[in-house]
């Protein structure tokens, strides 16, 4: 896959760690049937000539809590703690910058409910990513920085990161 | 306040020149702004200074005092914007001409404050971005006398904010540890011996400890004392204040002493912080700054206080640690002790149960469980010739054990310590008996290590011997059928996990990983999953399978600095945990975590017990971790 996949908005780019990535492939190639989710830990910085670049280098996965395993319940605000709480012990110098999940057995565009919950995300952490891993190891980023979403793309190996 | 906006940081950087902005950068801990043109680092900063992580790192580099939160009120008062000759002007009814500049200077040099000069004057800025961060800091550090002054003063339209509350309970933790600071630099502090923390201030009595700050009243402080001499007596306040503390109870010097050490050889300084903060014993920091400090701290404790801190650190969590909970059931049966199941359904809640009885009730009731163990392995061995053993080889006692009952009568002679002695032999002797009879399945540290790198995935092969014609009832068979595949996954799944697993520092992190793990394994059996760090996890489990699962978490407080001999001693503990339960559950796991940063030792034990084939598999985090 190309290093750096078309960018919808000039500005902005992800970059997943490649060994987050790998992890992120076993994880959910181990749950195929039942929906992941979780925190993204990383650094907002810039990079020459391409604008700025959500940096991610960790992944907490929240417990799917959900009877359907397909779907995610609601996330208890706790967890959200409970990664700041990991943030700050594992990773110090790093912040939350994103969530994903992924739509085992969807395509990785957003639904109305994603919206939602990025936007009470985005309001309390500010620009955030929010990346859908769907079907057929596709792959969207979507950009909160206001309340409507912009897709970006990035640096990743093993998904197929699209754009439209 | 006026109408006007305030201006964002965008609004201020964009006049800045690059050289400034990568000061900015710099300073707020910004990455990758080098070499890049002036509108990507204002993105680069606007959009950093959005996340509140960042936000706490720009808050770390304001200077915290009073004069700092005055500088920003003043400014925050005026819109986030203010002359500097007006600000000087407010600020040296307060404040030192020197004091002011320096703190002004800091602000504007770490790029908190913003100044854009004129020509006879400069405009001082606050971006709106900063604002919740900026009340934070004035709530915190703003004296409310100053505030009440401000308030007072002639041409100010403004409310200076709220006067200090007679309560903190609502109060952030910064507010409280201002409150604290100010209650501990005053004079007078240690009035009363026993009561370190019980001070009149601003007008209120305060009893403050290291994270309860609570105002008693407003009433006088002798009046208060009379009154809350019934509430208060868990303080020792009321005996301090009618002055009869020295005669409230001849205390029995040797005896404190010798709790004193048994505390001191048990706990860390923070794990006496956090029992006398649990407790609700107030004290200094300086308090327990050191073990010299924190013994002569303990030592002005009242004996019931003493022995309450005792219990906490040292009884109560003995007997978790060395007993069971099948047999600290039979030991208060034995004794006599009123008790109902769900008391004791837990640890969590057998600490809580066990806290309401005396050191010497808990003393003979350990010294119970204890007898209760050892007679349990016994009947395990079938006979008495091990115990004769441990008497002859470890008591240099030996003796002939015709029945149970006489066994009994001369484990009732030993010490506490011999008893646990015996506990741990007899546990020891029956591990290796059984290990002897089936051979461990023990990985190498470098199969465990490469069997757990994330990127071979989660295969479970030729990690644990397949256990062979499983006999169940129909109805178990679906679900044990695979049941050791299922608890491989678990193992496996946390494995995968490592890198959450070393750097765990809170309990709740530990349950909620293992409350995910036991999802993937078991996706079909839990149905409800309590809030991670609510509950004990064996609730969660236990009603649907039959697999005992218990998962503890050794803090570093508990292992730093600990021996090799001690680590093993707790992996052993584990081992007999395991078979503990096997003796009411099919299966066992019991995960033990730890984050020691000297020294991890944390093991995973699957225990499979059918008839007598058990397979065992320690595990040393460290070494995967790495």
């Amino acid at each position: 896959m190309d290093e750096m996949a078309g960018l919808a908005s000039s500005s902005f780019f992800f970059k997943i760690d490649r060994k987050i990535e790998l992890y992120l492939k076993i994880y959910v190639d181990l749950n195929k049937n039942q929906e992941i989710a979780g925190g993204l830990i990383g650094d907002i910085k810039g990079v020459k000539g391409k604008g700025i670049v959500f940096d991610i280098k960790s992944f907490l996965p929240f417990p799917n809590l959900a009877s359907d395993k397909r779907n995610f319940s609601d996330i208890p605000k706790l967890w959200f703690e409970i990664l700041d709480e990991w943030r700050i012990f594992q990773h110090p110098k790093q912040k939350f910058i994103g969530f994903l999940h992924s739509h085992p057995l969807n395509s990785s565009k957003i639904s109305t409910q994603d919206k939602e919950f990025a936007n009470s995300l985005r309001e309390k952490y500010g620009t955030i990513v929010f990346i859908i891993i769907g079907e057929n190891k596709t792959l969207r980023c979507y950009l909160f920085k206001n309340e409507e979403p912009v897709l970006i793309g990035g640096k990743n190996n093993y998904y197929k990161c699209l754009l439209r | 306040m006026g109408d006007r906006p305030l201006k964002t940081i965008k609004n201020i950087l964009n006049g800045l020149t690059i050289p400034d902005l990568i000061t900015v950068c710099k300073n707020y801990g910004l990455h990758g702004y080098s070499n890049q043109v002036k509108d990507d680092i204002i993105a680069l900063i606007v959009e950093n200074v959005k996340n509140p992580h960042v936000k706490e790192s720009i808050k770390a580099i304001i200077p915290a005092n009073g004069t700092t939160a005055l500088i920003l009120k003043f400014i925050s008062d005026h819109d986030n914007e203010l002359s500097y000759l007006r600000l000087k002007e407010y600020l040296l009814q307060y404040r030192t001409l020197s004091t002011f500049r320096g703190n002004f200077n800091k602000m504007i040099e770490n790029r908190v404050l913003f100044e854009i000069k004129g020509d006879n004057d400069s405009t001082v800025l606050i971006p709106k971005e900063f604002t919740d961060l900026v009340t934070r800091i004035i709530d915190a550090n703003v004296e409310p006398e100053e505030i009440k002054a401000i308030s007072s003063l002639k041409g100010s339209s403004r409310d200076f904010g709220l006067p200090l509350t007679p309560t903190c309970n609502g109060c952030s933790y910064v507010d409280k540890s201002w409150i604290q600071k100010k209650i501990q630099e005053s004079p007078g502090m240690r009035d009363y011996p026993g009561c370190n923390l019980y001070k009149t201030y601003n007008g209120y009595d305060w009893v403050c400890n290291h994270f309860t700050i609570e105002s008693v009243s407003k009433e006088p402080l002798v009046e208060k004392r009379k009154e809350k001499q019934v509430n208060l007596e868990d303080f020792t306040i009321a005996a301090v204040a009618s002055g009869v503390v020295a005669s409230q109870k001849s205390l029995d010097m040797d005896a404190n002493e010798s709790l004193i050490n048994e505390i001191q050889d048990t706990a860390t300084l923070n794990i006496l912080r956090h029992t006398l903060d649990k407790l609700q014993i107030p004290y200094l920091v300086k308090d327990i700054s050191s073990w010299n400090n924190a013994k002569s701290f303990l030592r002005d404790l009242s004996m019931d206080q003493l022995e309450t801190v005792y219990k906490s650190v040292f009884l109560i969590p003995s007997f978790s640690a060395f007993g069971t909970l099948a047999n600290l059931t039979e030991a208060l049966e034995t004794q006599g002790f009123d008790f109902k199941k769900k008391d004791i359904r837990t640890w969590t809640l057998a600490s809580e149960y066990l806290e309401a009885y005396s050191c010497d009730d808990l003393a003979r009731l350990y010294k119970e469980m204890m007898i209760v163990a050892v007679l349990k392995y016994a009947e395990k061995f079938g006979d008495l010739g091990t115990l004769e053993a441990i008497f002859s080889e470890e008591f240099k006692n030996p003796m002939i054990l015709p029945s149970i009952q006489d066994a009994r009568i001369q484990l009732a002679n030993l010490s506490l310590d011999e008893l646990t002695l015996a506990r741990n032999e007899m546990e020891d002797r029956w591990l290796d008996h059984m290990l002897e009879a089936e051979p461990i399945e023990e990985e190498s540290e470098e199969e465990s290590k490469e069997e757990s790198q994330v990127t071979e995935g989660s295969s479970t092969e030729d990690v644990i011997e397949p256990i062979s014609d499983i006999s169940e009832d129909s109805q178990g068979l679906a679900r044990t059928s695979n049941i050791k595949e299922q608890i491989d996954e678990i193992i496996n799944l946390t494995l995968s996990h490592k890198a959450l697993i070393k750097n765990i520092q809170h309990e709740s992190t530990c349950v909620m990983h293992l409350i995910w793990a036991i999802q993937q394994a078991y996706p079909d059996y839990i149905n409800e999953v309590q809030i991670p760090g609510s509950d004990d996890i064996a609730d969660i489990v236990l009603p649907s399978i039959d697999l005992a699962i218990e998962a503890k978490f050794i803090s570093k407080l508990k292992l730093g600095g600990v021996s090799n001999a001690k680590a093993r001693q707790i992996e052993k503990l584990g081992r007999g945990a395991c078979l503990s339960y096997l003796s009411k559950y099919k299966y066992a796991l019991l995960i033990i975590f730890s984050d020691s940063t000297d020294y991890i030792r944390s093991v995973a034990h699957l225990d499979v017990h059918q008839d007598r084939n058990i397979f065992v598999r320690g595990i040393d985090w460290n070494k995967l971790v790495d």
